[in-house]
């Protein structure tokens, strides 16, 4: 009887640890992969030096771009987070809050929400073809205009949820103190959502920061190169350095990886724009 | 009265910069994508209007319809599979492993879907992968998974649900352990075998989260190309080539932004159609 209770418990925890080493095992062995040398990497032995040249050689190389292609895609994911909370917690505030003629108000977040349907490489054609007539390809504002603009959905229909929870009772007390409607929104509904605004900003961060296809069609030298393109074209060169993608993959996962976990309870609401998960 | 009209002036000012942004990027964009979808738009020639020609190009083009196929086959097993998996995991761990062995779950969906790519290409290595030496000490040969025409796209499968069962789980955990308790007790009471609470209590009564989960889920799967882009690269003899990669090979290895447009507006109008039928499904069940 006791042997069958075990064997009962058992067989769920081994599944769940099996999966459990499945699922994160893998970033690991980059993580280790990425302390070895070469000759490690190809003789495979358990035990190992740890060495530090693959990262010395990704950012202290003369040759390599490395530190200017990180630089660029902070400042693009940093620049399109500010504009993007910017705009949507103004416009998800006056959303969430007046009354709209003919549902103009469903209407707008209608079409925000198949922004977020449609295919990035649907958008980035025309966007290609926009940046060229202006002249601004290869340059760090269209992606920021980009990223802005694809990113913004989701900010939108999150800080509007936030909104909407809020109870009106304090804004009244507000306005019968005499502040503006600005005033309340920028004293009062944005200090009390500021957690929930914060986790917004960190996934709209992630977001630009991991963003890929648009970059890799628009970006062509260091001036606007972003992290990603840049550790692509590390893979397509002719002698693969596994020691140096696995340093590269490593350093640009560690900080959303950091992020994360301030936002983690967000995560499913996140993912979800909200829609239908309850907290 | 006046009081409460001048803020609803205000907050509707308020959406303005929105509004304002949608209009220039995204409607011009996509009325422009709507006039390059019909014309050949080469880059340093400009436009020439082609009327239908994209079309009969599409409905000759083999290689688009092979291409859109495999992005159904490759959406549909991964969704498939995640979910499987993920709802399994969300039982196996319901009111169970709190804390950090539940963030170590949601480790893959926080990995930049670039670095996705780079870990697993590694992996996959038939020379230096550990996927192929585990297999060596179990006395199993090997084989070379991106690269074989007949197992590269399943390969390519197995990274994305890797990635996105931790998404399914986290979703379907939060709606298991929301349900009330009292209905497991009276169905306990009743008798019920473990299948029997699962099929007509569980399953049931998760159904809305699981639509809202899967719907995501497949939203976000059609647009993949990253970690494909970094894995293969749509290789080996395009086995991996799903819509996405096609697009962007006719656009700028090709050169044929006309066409590529053409096909984009295709899946978009596909997508939006998609969308709004489940949309109108999940409004019924919710």
């Amino acid at each position: 009887m006791t042997r069958r209770i075990n064997l009962k418990k058992l067989v769920p925890s081994t599944i769940f640890f099996i999966l459990l080493a499945i699922l994160s095992l893998p970033f690991v062995y980059i993580m280790m992969t990425s302390f070895k040398t070469h000759l490690d990497i190809m003789l495979r032995p358990i035990l190992f030096t740890p060495t530090l040249k693959n990262y010395v050689d990704l950012f202290f190389t003369q040759t390599s771009n490395f530190p200017r292609y990180m630089l660029n895609s902070l400042i693009v994911a940093l620049l399109s987070t500010v504009f993007i909370i910017g705009i949507a917690g103004l416009s998800a505030y006056g959303i969430s809050r007046s009354e709209f003629v003919w549902h103009l108000d469903k209407i707008l977040l209608g079409w925000v929400l198949f922004l977020r349907m449609v295919f990035p490489v649907a958008f980035a054609l025309p966007f290609y073809k926009i940046a060229q007539s202006l002249n601004l390809l290869d340059t760090k504002i269209i992606l920021i205009v980009f990223y802005t603009t694809i990113n913004i959905p989701f900010a939108v229909w999150m800080l509007k949820g936030f909104f909407d929870q809020l109870p009106r009772a304090y804004e009244e007390a507000a306005f019968i103190d005499g502040c503006s409607i600005f005033g309340v929104f920028w004293r009062v509904a944005m200090p009390i959502i500021s957690s929930g605004a914060v986790a917004t900003a960190i996934l709209v961060f992630m977001l630009g920061w991991n963003e890929f296809l648009f970059a890799l069609i628009i970006t062509e030298s260091s001036r606007s190169m972003t992290l990603t393109v840049g550790i692509a074209g590390l893979c397509q060169q002719y002698m693969v350095e596994w020691g140096k993608m696995a340093a590269a993959a490593t350093i640009f996962t560690i900080p959303i990886f950091v992020l994360s976990v301030f936002v983690q309870d967000y995560l499913g609401k996140g993912l979800t724009m909200g829609i239908g998960i309850k907290e | 009265m006046r009081e409460l009209t001048h803020r609803s002036i205000t907050t509707f000012l308020m959406t303005l910069p929105l509004v304002i942004i949608l209009v220039f990027f995204s409607i011009y964009p996509f009325v422009s994508l709507i006039k390059m979808s019909f014309s050949s738009f080469i880059v340093g020639k400009g436009y020439e209007y082609v009327g239908l020609k994209n079309v009969w190009r599409f409905i000759e083009d083999q290689r688009a319809w092979e291409s859109i196929g495999r992005t159904f086959l490759y959406v549909f097993v991964s969704v498939s599979g995640e979910f499987v998996v993920g709802l399994g995991l969300a039982l196996l761990v319901k009111g169970k492993f709190k804390g950090v062995i539940r963030t170590m779950v949601i480790i893959p969906m926080l990995v930049a879907p670039i670095a996705v790519g780079i870990i697993w290409r590694l992996m996959y290595d038939p020379v230096f992968g550990i996927i192929n030496q585990i297999l060596a000490k179990i006395g199993i040969q090997g084989k070379n998974w991106l690269a074989d025409p007949q197992i590269a796209l399943w390969s390519v499968i197995i990274v994305e649900i890797w990635q996105w069962t931790p998404f399914i789980f986290l979703i379907l955990l939060a709606g298991l352990e929301s349900l009330p308790k009292e209905c497991y007790e009276g169905a306990k009471i009743d008798g019920a075998s473990s299948w029997q609470t699962f099929v007509y209590f569980t399953i049931p009564l998760m159904s809305p989260i699981i639509i809202v989960a899967l719907f995501f889920r497949t939203m976000e799967c059609f647009k993949a190309f990253d970690k494909i882009w970094i894995l293969t690269g749509g290789g080996p003899s395009d086995v991996t080539e799903i819509i996405s990669i096609y697009i962007y090979r006719v656009s700028f290895r090709h050169n044929l932004l006309g066409y590529g447009a053409f096909l984009a507006l295709i899946m978009v109008g596909f997508i939006v159609i998609y969308n709004l039928s489940y949309m109108g499904f999940l409004r019924r069940k919710i």
